[in-house]
């Protein structure tokens, strides 16, 4: 089956609004792609930044809480009271103490003690109960490497505290106390404990899933908080010793991006490796959503262009039914196409192109029914000529030899009117007026003998006239006329006057009677006839209508024939044959 | 879609139940108080109270499915295991009440609330009043009076001893005691078997019947055995300041002396009888002393086995025994819960402390705790409270506590000085742990001085 109009259009449109759209999804995406990559690569960087801003809030905020324990003279004086000669006291200062560092403590969140160090090591905490076990932590390893680092305030790194039964993680903010400040003073530095976990719990919130690692590291790249399976190449090639304060870094590596926040103070560093398969999954869902918004805007083009299209050919197909339809012979087919376009200008063209060939085919086939009567009219009046002339022949020899002169004579009109019969053939359908007048003679012999004394012809035409060409037997049926309806129907004998006359462009042939007349009523339909053919009707069939007929096939609308009823008696037919064409058959 | 669905089906099931139980409060009308009423176990306002006052109250309770509370509950507190275990089951009746616990440690809680109020934070829905601080607590005006609407807490359901220690000044009852707080003596099982060759209770509390043998015996057993009686000073105070009945503040006067020099005598007295070792309460060594095998006895309250003993000497399955102190049994510690006048959850708040602290329910999950709630009706059952525990060799501790050591507590008024004087107090005896030459005269002699100087708007003698 051949692909229809529509489904190729369609088709088209299909591909290359796909391929275009495919064209342009792939440049958007690989331009996009590279766009994002760095977008990510920046998001991550800022991301980190935030959780490093958010850190180095916290830190100075302790510093800030530091200074200020460090500098209130409250803790001046209790320093004074807990070295005092008298046990009560050095007792009731240190209980003081504590009270007057809890206030410290219960402002900020995530500090498990406050611990003042004295000139002879020993610790003064929030928690009296706890001050000996604070003073033995000095010992320990976190707090001599923090002593090695020999800075005047920093973070030590992470260490235990252990309480009773808990074990807290802590890393811890040291200060020294600056002798400038009062040189008499027992102080010698301050640790502010930190609770670990709230640090770590201040990063998690900003930290999402998808690291390879996420690391805090101090100032000495001991980690401080730290989970992931581990950075690829942590231990070279990145700058985590010489790396500048306020710097971000950022690396990639052949499977990970390597971001590393300087931000914070003290040395600290935030380290995160970001496996780039996990960039890739960001990039790509952004891919998909490229494709899916490539495939529903194919699939609205199509849902929209289908009716659209759909509009444009339905015509063509309306054009097409409608041409398989007269090519099967209903020429009546016609197309209403209301496209406003060229398909409209088309189905109008078709439309008359099959009105006209209909109308065409109607006048043929009536020009074609006219010729078949006008052979079967001339075929009854030849039944067998020969036969009828051989036989009439014998009458007349009967007649002679009984001596009857009217039969001889009548017999022989008739042989006459039969022979020039038989002369007519196909081609000679012609005539001289003279030989019509000698044909019409005859046949008025035979009919003087049918009704003797009835009627009387009389021929007003010139010699000039006899010459003439014209249809043959033409006349014949107009006496014959004249004589059955206008004078036998009456009793009286009558009158028929045949006249011819001419001037340079016609010939008028006119036959009166002064029988009883034409009524109205026949004269009309006779000229109503002029227009549809009456083969039946008041007159034989070869007859008025047969001479109008022959009229109109030899010489067309150019040759007239009327019936006029005259005035006081009779009816007249008159017949207009132009001299200019010469006779043949007429087509339209 | 079934997340959009199930809110509008649970309304739906809601509003049926609503009107199903309209129905039956019109049907029922005044018979179906008691079960509402019933709902909040035995607490007899409810019942007893009058009818008209709380007819109103009970049909919206009866309205009020255990579903309709919702909301989140903030607590101050710093004992996370308790909150969380009874809450937990307080959310198993009231599945969308949630609550939230900001850690803040007893020794901190009054300033906690001070900067709380200076700064003007929010404080939490739920406040606690530990015995130590509590006196002071109550007297700052952040607590609701629970026995007012819509609390109608009623006095005469707990016991009566609690009363002076749940009350403020203006004796308005503000919180209601998490647990009775009855206090004994500890003491090391597989020692006094040991040593003195028996670790029955009954035994060992005829062998030690007044201080004065205690002293004799303790004398024995350290000469003969090395043995510590007592691990610090403070022990010995805790009893003595326990098994006291003499106020500091009887409305007037701060008497440190009349309460004070019996006691400090006494300190001193079993101090210089060297029945006790120099650590001081409640830091890292004394707490390494109760798994140590050096001293025989602790002062405990019921909720020193849970946190003190089983914590300090957590091996110590089976070598643990309670019995009663020579001088008698005392109150020790506890902790309220009251609710805060700002808050906005006091409904939840009142319906969790009633739930926990007023019900037979509350009182089953807290004695799993090893918490007594104050509720008077629910040791009507003599089996309610008995609860043999192997950590102390299958002693039946809730029977010990309820039976023999309740009964014999003695009442004594807290007022808001108390905590300034307890301190001073506690320094004293730190003073005469530490300086082993420090006489009475002179402990209490700093003593008044300082509480003449911490309070010097009372007149303290």
């Amino acid at each position: 089956m051949r692909a229809r109009i529509k489904t190729k259009v369609i088709a088209s449109v299909a591909v290359i609004v796909s391929l275009a759209l495919l064209a342009s999804g792939v440049i958007a995406y690989s331009y996009f792609n590279k766009i994002l990559k760095k977008q990510i690569m920046k998001d991550e960087s800022i991301q980190l930044s935030q959780t490093a801003g958010q850190l180095r809030y916290f830190q100075n905020d302790l510093r800030n809480m530091a200074y200020n324990i460090l500098v209130d003279p409250g803790i001046q004086s209790r320093m004074k009271t807990i070295y005092s000669s008298d046990l009560y006291e050095r007792l009731n200062g240190q209980v003081e103490m504590s009270t007057y560092l809890n206030q410290f403590l219960l402002l900020k969140n995530g500090i498990e003690s406050i611990v003042l160090v004295g000139k002879d090591g020993q610790a003064f905490s929030t928690n009296r109960l706890l001050n000996d076990y604070y003073t033995k932590t000095l010992q320990e390893e976190w707090y001599r490497n923090h002593e090695e680092r020999n800075v005047h305030s920093g973070f030590s790194e992470v260490h235990h505290l252990k309480r009773g039964q808990e074990t807290t993680d802590i890393v811890s903010y040291i200060n020294w106390y600056n002798p400038v400040l009062d040189a008499q003073s027992n102080l010698r530095e301050l640790i502010i404990h930190v609770n670990l976990a709230y640090i770590t719990e201040a990063i998690s919130v900003e930290r999402e899933e998808g690291y390879d690692a996420y690391y805090l590291l101090d100032a000495d790249n001991r980690t401080i908080m730290g989970n992931g399976s581990g950075i690829d190449e942590v231990s070279y090639d990145l700058p985590l010793h010489d790396l500048a304060q306020s710097t971000v870094f950022q690396k990639e590596s052949r499977k990970q991006l390597i971001t590393i926040n300087g931000m914070m103070w003290d040395g600290w560093k935030l380290v995160t490796a970001k496996p780039k398969s996990a960039i890739q999954r960001d990039i790509n869902s952004i891919m998909y959503i490229f494709i899916l918004i490539t495939v529903v805007t194919l699939i609205i083009i199509l849902l929209a262009l289908t009716p659209l299209i759909h509009n444009i050919t339905r015509p063509i197909s309306k054009l097409t039914t409608a041409m398989k339809e007269a090519s099967m012979g209903r020429l009546h087919a016609t197309v209403a196409i209301r496209s406003g376009d060229e398909i409209e200008l088309l189905g109008e063209g078709f439309n008359r192109m099959l009105h006209e060939l209909q109308n065409y085919i109607s006048q043929s086939i009536a020009d074609e029914k006219i010729k078949q009567k006008l052979q079967f009219d001339l075929l009854l009046s030849q039944i067998n000529p020969h036969f009828i002339y051989n036989t009439l022949n014998t009458v007349i020899y009967m007649a002679q030899l009984e001596g009857n002169k009217d039969i001889v004579q009548m017999v022989s009109a008739f042989i006459r009117l039969l022979q020039e019969s038989v002369l007519i053939t196909e081609t000679d359908y012609q005539c001289t007026v003279k030989e019509e007048i000698e044909s019409v003679r005859h046949y008025l012999t035979i009919q003087k003998f049918r009704y003797p004394d009835r009627f009387e012809v009389r021929w007003q035409i010139d010699d000039v006239l006899l010459e003439q060409v014209i249809p043959r037997t033409i006349l014949q049926p107009l006496i014959e006329n004249a004589l059955f309806h206008g004078i036998i129907s009456k009793p009286e004998p009558g009158t028929i006057t045949v006249r011819m006359e001419m001037d340079p462009n016609y010939l008028y042939i006119l036959v009166e009677d002064d029988g009883v007349g034409i009524d109205q009523e026949a004269v009309d339909r006779f000229e109503q006839s002029l227009i549809e053919q009456d083969v039946s009707g008041h007159m034989r069939p070869i007859g008025l209508a047969n001479v109008r007929d022959r009229l109109r096939s030899f010489y067309g609308p150019a040759a007239v024939m009327h019936i006029v009823r005259m005035p006081i008696v009779g009816t007249q037919i008159k017949i207009t044959i132009p001299l200019t064409q010469s006779p043949g058959y007429y087509t339209k | 879609m079934t997340k959009r669905l199930r809110p509008i089906i649970a309304v739906w099931l809601t509003l049926a139940l609503a009107v199903v139980m309209l129905a039956a409060c019109v049907g029922n009308g005044e018979g179906n108080k008691t079960g509402a009423a019933s709902d909040s176990g035995n607490e007899p306002s409810q019942t007893a109270g009058a009818e008209t006052a709380t007819s109103s109250e009970s049909s919206e309770a009866a309205e009020k499915m255990p579903e309709d509370y919702k909301g989140t509950i903030t607590l101050w507190g710093w004992d996370a295991n308790y909150y969380d275990i009874s809450f937990k089951e307080f959310q198993k009746t009231y599945p969308n009440v949630k609550l939230e616990v900001t850690n803040v440690t007893a020794g901190d809680y009054v300033q906690k609330i001070q900067t709380t109020i200076a700064s003007g934070g929010v404080l939490p829905d739920l406040l606690v009043g530990e015995s130590g601080f509590r006196a002071k607590a109550f007297e700052i005006d952040i607590w609701e009076n629970l026995e007012n609407a819509p609390y109608n807490f009623d006095k005469s359901s707990v016991f009566d001893y609690l009363l002076p220690l749940t009350s403020n000044s203006k004796g308005e009852i503000v919180g209601i005691e998490q647990t009775l707080t009855p206090a004994a003596m500890a003491y090391r099982r597989d020692l006094a078997k040991n040593y003195l060759g028996t670790d029955d209770p009954k035994q060992l509390e005829a062998l030690f019947p007044t201080w004065e043998e205690l002293i004799k015996k303790g004398k024995e057993l350290k000469e003969k055995d090395g043995i510590y009686l007592f691990a610090s000073l403070g022990d010995v105070y805790t009893f003595l300041s326990g098994q006291t009945e003499t106020p500091f503040y009887d409305g007037a006067t701060v008497n440190v002396t009349g309460r004070m020099k019996d006691i400090l005598e006494k300190v001193v007295e079993v101090r210089d009888s060297g029945i006790v070792d120099k650590l001081e309460m409640w830091t890292p060594a004394w707490n390494a002393s109760y798994a140590a095998g050096k001293h025989l006895f602790y002062p405990a309250a019921n909720w020193s086995t849970q946190y003190v003993i089983k914590t300090n000497d957590k091996d110590g399955e089976g070598r643990w025994g309670l019995m009663q102190p020579p001088g008698g049994p005392f109150t020790w510690g506890g902790t309220t819960f009251g609710i805060s006048k700002e808050s906005k959850n006091k409904e939840l708040a009142w319906l969790f402390i009633k739930w926990l602290l007023l019900t037979k329910e509350g009182a089953s999950i807290s004695k799993d705790l090893g918490f007594y709630v104050p509720l008077k009706s629910v040791y009507e059952d003599p089996n309610f409270a008995s609860s043999p525990d192997p950590f102390f060799a299958g002693q039946d501790i809730g029977a010990f506590w309820i039976d023999d050591v309740v009964p014999n507590i003695g009442t004594l008024k807290i007022s808001q000085y108390d905590s300034v004087i307890n301190d001073a107090a506690n320094l004293s005896i730190i003073l005469l742990n530490s300086d082993r030459k420090v006489m009475a005269a002179d402990a209490l002699d700093k003593l008044l001085k300082e509480v003449k100087a911490k309070l010097p708007d009372v007149e303290v003698k």
